[in-house]
């Protein structure tokens, strides 16, 4: 008994801490009071009440109750949650198939029940298609076209296919966006703040497939310096820097699908919420605009030393080396003091113009929730902050519409349109089209423990997914209440891409609806007819912030001032040390040298790199007065070496680029330098380790032309642990691909390339937001401003790109894009004919296409494969998502 | 279908009065006032009041431009003013801030209305206002302003658009169709893009693609008759239309001058002002340019008068410009913001969100030259003369200079009505 009591003291407190504040007078309609607390709310409606003055349990009709009482229940309770046992994960092929199979007795149920049938199982064709655009954003390629129309495994194949999409490299890419468009995920978050923790952590949480509540509460209790590696989810409140109210409020939009918004001027006109209620949330993430933390030690100090010399400059009369300095100050301060300092203090004050009877202008308000269970702070706050109780309490099973929402964000994504209808506007009589459903996929979801993927996969293995797209206009919900029936109170949705005409349907999920894929879609596949590895072409990494911060954070000030000014070049030391090298002859070599390099500098280089601009901090100008300063600056001659070897330099968006042999004499002389500079002569032979004399000066097995001469910026060491060199990127690409599944002792079957050309690899990689004018943002990708930006409105640039644009530039130029030679390789006409097919609409034509296209084609003659990838491009059916 | 407005010409005063009373009934369903509708009706008396211009060039200065240092400067007040300055303008009694020296030189052909109103204070959804007259709903999107005015013109069978947006985002149709929507255009230098076949076709080869494209199509939309569908068949039309048009040469200000480009400053912003002459010279009917970079919560006075750099000299010459073609009789020229920012002037040197009141800019076609409209208090703070101007009210003084329905009711897929300003009043003291 001793040994019991402390347990069931821990467990009266727990719930007193959780269900406390849910004790209150119950009255029933014949007005009878129990006061008591809600244990339970089950799904059948009955609440299990514990009456308080014997404990006694009761398991009671919501119905006897008040309507205020019932109210009550259902707004601050979600229903049973943990009626479904936690499934084991990965489902098992029964658990998958019996709850793929119960949604689709509920869907099928619903429709008999308005004397509408599903639509027909699609063809293999049409599916295969849908199920690479929706579950990774981009059609398939030739190859893994043939392989599911030719597999003879007629029962298992889809559901396989599904397994195949949801483990592969594209699933990330594609969610990647379907999460930074709700989280409004952005490059730059400031002027001088990078969004790169935020993207990456949003990326790294897609392809972890983390526990979403697990995920959300993280990301909303964050706190600490953002380039910390893993804590990027301090991005979050960095999106709305000195923005807290909005941030509250976007944060219950997107995560509890209600909208407080208008609250934070006023009593919201049509939703119950108020503006103190409003300033009760906020009061959770008080703080939270903030986003500068205070200094460390070494960061104070070297900004005290950093800024007495900015000074000495100034005074000095040197303004290009004090801004400089200035400069160099703000990028490590950019790295190390961006992040969030406040926990939440769970205070907040109102407004001084409050106009309301409830509190006083300019009172100060305890952090409270608006619904669910009331949550409290803990009593140690200063120590573990209000921030937290505000995360725990949201992404909670608990919170009643925290569920709700992500099972609709995911069904809208699968099917086209949510259960409830907009799912971001919820109020406390929405309805889902399905109620059981919904709870249902709650429940589902829960026991899954929020795992997103295994949630999908059940979505991807209904019938209903692998039905036929309805054919007509989708009816808005807009109209129910000519074809609806009246027991489902609808929230009224916004004009649906398919809005009603006279002879629209109303939806019941027969079949996913038909869509025309988004910008992200459209420039995935563009990009998979031109290259073959497109889901794992990623984009050169540039800084790295992490590692910076890591090194910067371990310095102390002294070296993180020499790091800065080592940067900057002009550490009072080494312009002691340059004035010395001035003095010093050069040799006839170097005198050769610096005059080569200088010639091709003036050419290529000082129209960004002159004393005046200095673009980058490097002024190449300055070497014409004092040869002698550039055969004496080590890091400089090393710098150039090797920007311009590995052609970074100039810039590859630049049209004046040298040729590859001025390339070749650069680095010759620059060689010649190094060899003979300050300390130069053995350093390099570390730090250039890969740069050896490569003995066979061409590629003899390079696939696309045997013989080509190696690039000497493309080096790789081969399973020897010797260096070897390529002829071009991708036969680079595949040495790399085979080291790596040599090495990887794992099952991995990819491996990631880097490349340089934005053109070439997908579009969570090109930038987010994808720039202005880009075919993604012509096609209505999010510019990332508002929650769900992107939409998929049709315009005369979207068209106009297909018809001049990316196809003709892109594709057709590329003698090396993967549908062209697919297509000219293919043979006879008809076999070409039918490979374009395969390779754009991923399926065979017919014979009226067939004919049409012969018809039509007699004069292509060698040009035949422009003319069908181009018309197939430009088909309406290349464009939708059946 | 023709609308209400457009068979205005063809009926007698008698039965148009019926109409335009028939279309108010409609609208009567939405709040509104009394007096509304009888200005309205007023507004539309055929006869009484032609277009008066035919164009729009619309600035908008996005991020909420102060309207302290540009367009309402309080000169007796230096605790809010701060260091900026005012000057005299070509209209007597009119001042401007000191930002905008060359703008002054023009105020004789402008209006200025200083009592500028706005119920919202953040910027997207301040902006929205702005832009379609209706608060932002989770519900319904509405059209932007430029797109009504292209579906109320009701001109068919036109290859340019009606309706471009130079730079920033939006400008998109709502719930009316996508074709009324603006264009856009991101960069002002680099014009149309894509509007160019590659140079190894020729117009038949080109011209038996598409023909084979619409063959292959027939399928596709026969299977499924939907609007999405349908919507790229017209596109496809209109764009291989529009590549054959000599109107292409309306988006390519490589064609102008180097004088033009001194005139209107090199910047994104004067190009853009330049591109928007150029388009209006080629019948469209309504440019916005975005400006961005107007969100001051710091160092408010460097950011303004920076900013101010580029807008006056773009905004002076593009009225210099369509004054000397003589364009501005029919242009309309509206420079204004999402909202205005706060007199105090915070611990960072800069100025916050301020909804009650800020300023709107208006020359041109229709307008009255010279007029400052309404007066706000010592600080700025909020009207005390004259009426409070909405969003809804400028939109409608537009609207109505271009003499468009501003009862004309269009409806959402699911029935409920709108109008082109809501239900804005058009404010006669600036209008000519």
């Amino acid at each position: 008994m001793r040994f019991l009591t402390p347990i069931l003291l821990t467990f009266l407190v727990l719930l007193q801490s959780a269900f406390g504040l849910a004790e209150r007078d119950f009255r029933s309609k014949n007005g009878q009071v129990i006061r008591g607390t809600i244990i339970k709310y089950f799904e059948d409606g009955d609440v299990l009440l514990k009456r308080s003055k014997d404990l006694q349990m009761f398991r009671i009709s919501l119905d006897i109750f008040t309507e205020d009482d019932q109210a009550f229940v259902k707004n601050n309770f979600p229903p049973n949650h943990d009626a479904l046992p936690e499934f084991k994960r990965p489902l098992s092929p029964q658990v998958l198939m019996t709850n793929s199979r119960f949604i689709d007795n509920i869907i099928e149920t619903k429709l008999r029940s308005y004397n509408q049938r599903p639509n027909p199982v699609a063809s293999d064709e049409v599916f295969l298609r849908r199920a690479y655009l929706k579950i990774i954003g981009r059609i398939p390629t030739l190859n893994e076209t043939k392989e599911f129309l030719t597999s003879r495994d007629r029962n298992g194949k889809r559901s396989k296919l599904v397994d195949k999409l949801l483990n592969s490299e594209g699933y990330n890419s594609h969610w990647f966006h379907f999460w930074a468009d709700i989280l409004r995920a952005k490059d730059r978050l400031g002027n001088r703040m990078s969004g790169k923790p935020y993207i990456d952590y949003i990326k790294n949480f897609v392809a972890s497939n983390r526990p979403y509540d697990e995920w959300v509460e993280e990301m909303l209790s964050s706190t600490g310096p953002m380039w910390e590696r893993g804590n990027g989810g301090v991005g979050y409140f960095a999106r709305d820097q000195g923005m807290q109210l909005d941030n509250m409020s976007n944060t219950v939009r997107i995560f509890l699908g209600t909208s407080l918004e208008c609250a934070q001027c006023h009593d919201h006109p049509f939703d119950r919420w108020t503006q103190k209620q409003f300033y009760e949330m906020a009061a959770f993430t008080e703080g939270a605009g903030n986003l500068r933390r205070r200094g460390a030690e070494n960061v104070n100090t070297f900004g005290r030393l950093a800024r007495q010399e900015q000074r000495r400059l100034e005074q000095m009369d040197d303004p290009n080396g004090a801004r400089r300095v200035r400069n160099a100050i703000q990028d490590v301060e950019d790295i190390v003091r961006v992040g969030l300092e406040s926990l939440g203090k769970g205070k907040i004050r109102l407004p001084n113009d409050y106009q309301y009877d409830n509190a006083n202008p300019g009172e100060e308000l305890q952090a409270k929730t608006i619904f669910g269970l009331a949550t409290e702070l803990d009593e140690n706050l200063e120590a573990t902050g209000s921030r937290a109780s505000y995360a725990n309490w949201l992404a909670s099973e608990a919170n009643p519409r925290f569920t709700a929402v992500i099972v609709n964000r995911l069904w809208k994504e699968v099917f086209g349109m949510a259960l409830i209808e907009p799912l971001d506007n919820m109020y406390d009589d929405t309805m889902a089209t399905h109620p059981g459903l919904q709870l249902h996929l709650e429940k589902v979801m829960v026991a899954l423990n929020y795992d997103l993927k295994e949630f999908l996969r059940i979505l991807y293995n209904t019938q209903a997914f692998h039905r036929l797209s309805p054919t007509r206009d989708i009816l808005s919900r807009d109209a129910k209440d000519k074809v609806m029936p009246p027991e489902v109170k609808w929230v009224v949705s916004g004009p649906h891409p398919a809005a009603p005409t006279r002879n629209s349907v109303p939806y019941f999920y027969q079949g996913p609806i038909m869509d025309r894929m988004s910008g992200e879609q459209i420039w995935d596949s563009l990009v998979t007819l031109t290259f073959p590895d497109v889901d794992t072409r990623k984009l050169q990494p540039r800084n790295n912030g992490y590692e910076d911060y890591e090194r910067f954070t371990e310095m102390t000030g002294e070296q993180l001032f020499a790091e800065v000014m080592r940067r900057t070049g002009i550490d009072p030391n080494a312009q002691a040390a340059m004035a010395e090298a001035m003095k010093v002859e050069m040799n006839p070599s170097q005198k050769r040298a610096v005059e080569t390099v200088m010639k091709y500098a003036d050419l290529y280089c000082v129209s960004c790199h002159d004393s005046g601009r200095a673009r980058g901090d490097v002024d190449l100008e300055k070497y014409h007065e004092g040869p002698q300063g550039l055969a004496a600056n080590t890091s400089m001659i090393k710098m150039i070496l090797d920007q311009v070897s590995k052609k970074e330099m100039p810039p590859r968006n630049r049209q004046l680029q040298p040729t590859d042999a001025e390339r070749a004499e650069i680095v010759k002389a620059m060689e010649t330098l190094l060899k003979d500079a300050p300390g130069g002569g053995a350093a390099p032979q570390a730090e250039m380790a890969m740069a050896p004399k490569l003995s066979d000066p061409i590629n003899v097995t390079c696939p696309i032309k045997p013989g080509r001469p190696i690039d000497p910026s493309l080096l790789a060491l081969n399973e020897d642990g010797e260096t070897v060199g390529f002829c071009c990127e991708s036969c680079l690409n595949q040495h790399n691909r085979a080291m790596a599944r040599r090495s990887s002792s794992a099952s991995e079957d990819y491996a990631i390339s880097y490349v340089r050309d934005r053109n070439s690899v997908r579009a969570s990689e090109i930038g987010s937001p994808a720039p202005i004018g880009h075919l993604v943002r012509e096609f209505g990708g999010s510019d990332r401003e508002q929650i769900e930006n992107s939409h998929k409105q049709a315009s005369v640039t979207q068209v106009l790109n297909m018809l001049n644009g990316f196809v003709e530039e892109r594709l057709l130029k590329n003698k090396n894009a993967l549908v062209v030679k697919n297509v000219q390789e293919a043979g006879s006409v008809q076999d070409q004919i039918t490979a374009a097919f395969m390779s754009i609409l991923n399926r065979e034509p017919n014979s009226k296409e067939l004919r049409i296209i012969k018809d039509s084609v007699k004069r292509s003659g060698d040009e035949l494969y422009k003319d069908l990838v181009w018309v197939l491009i430009n088909s309406h059916e290349f464009l939708f998502v059946q | 279908m023709m609308t209400n407005f457009e068979k205005a010409d063809e009926l007698g005063r008698r039965e148009f009065i019926a109409h335009a009373a028939k279309a108010c009934l409609g609208v009567g369903l939405m709040p509104m006032a009394g007096s509304y509708i009888h200005n309205s009706v007023k507004a539309l008396t055929p006869g009484a009041r032609p277009a008066a211009a035919r164009h729009v060039i619309y600035l908008n200065m996005g991020g909420a431009m102060s309207h302290l240092d540009t367009f309402g400067p309080k000169p007796n007040n230096p605790d809010i003013q701060g260091p900026t300055k005012s000057i005299p303008t070509s209209a007597d009694g009119v001042i401007l801030s000191e930002n905008l020296p060359l703008t002054a030189k023009h105020m004789h052909n402008a209006s200025v209305i200083k009592t500028m109103v706005t119920s919202q204070g953040a910027h997207e959804q301040a902006s929205y206002l702005m832009h379609t007259s209706y608060l932002k709903r989770g519900t319904i999107v509405h059209p932007t302003f430029g797109s009504w005015v292209a579906k109320l013109s009701g001109e068919i069978n036109r290859t340019i658009p009606m309706n471009v947006k130079i730079g920033g985002g939006g400008g998109g149709a709502g719930f009316l169709e996508a074709k009324y929507g603006a264009l856009p255009i991101g960069n002002p230098s680099q014009g149309l893009a894509n509007s160019k076949m590659a140079s190894y076709l020729d117009e038949s080869k080109f011209g038996s693609r598409i023909a084979m494209t619409e063959q292959l199509n027939e399928n596709f939309a026969t299977a499924y008759p939907q609007k999405q569908v349908r919507a790229y068949s017209d596109l496809y039309k209109d764009a291989v239309k529009l590549m054959k048009s000599e109107d292409l040469n309306a988006f390519d200000i490589t064609q102008e001058s180097e004088s033009m480009n001194e005139l209107y400053g090199t910047t994104n912003f004067g190009q853009g002002c330049l591109l928007a002459r150029r388009l209006i010279e080629n019948k469209v009917r309504y440019v916005e340019v975005t400006r961005g970079g107007w969100d001051t919560h710091n160092d408010n006075f460097n950011a303004v008068a920076n900013n101010c750099l580029d807008i006056d000299k773009a905004l002076s010459g593009l009225l210099l410009d369509l004054e000397m073609r003589g364009l501005l009789k029919e242009t309309m020229v509206v420079l204004t913001s999402e909202f205005g920012r706060t007199p105090n002037i915070n611990g960072r040197d800069g100025r916050d969100h301020w909804p009650y009141c800020f300023t709107a800019f208006l020359a041109g076609g229709g307008i009255k030259g010279g007029v400052s409209y309404g007066e706000t208090d010592d600080q700025g703070r909020s009207p005390v003369e004259g009426k409070p101007i909405k969003p809804e009210d400028l939109n409608a003084t537009i609207a109505y200079n271009l003499g468009l329905p501003l009862q004309d009711v269009q409806y959402s897929p699911s029935g409920r009505p709108f109008t082109v300003a809501h239900n804005g009043e058009p404010l006669f003291d600036v209008i000519a």
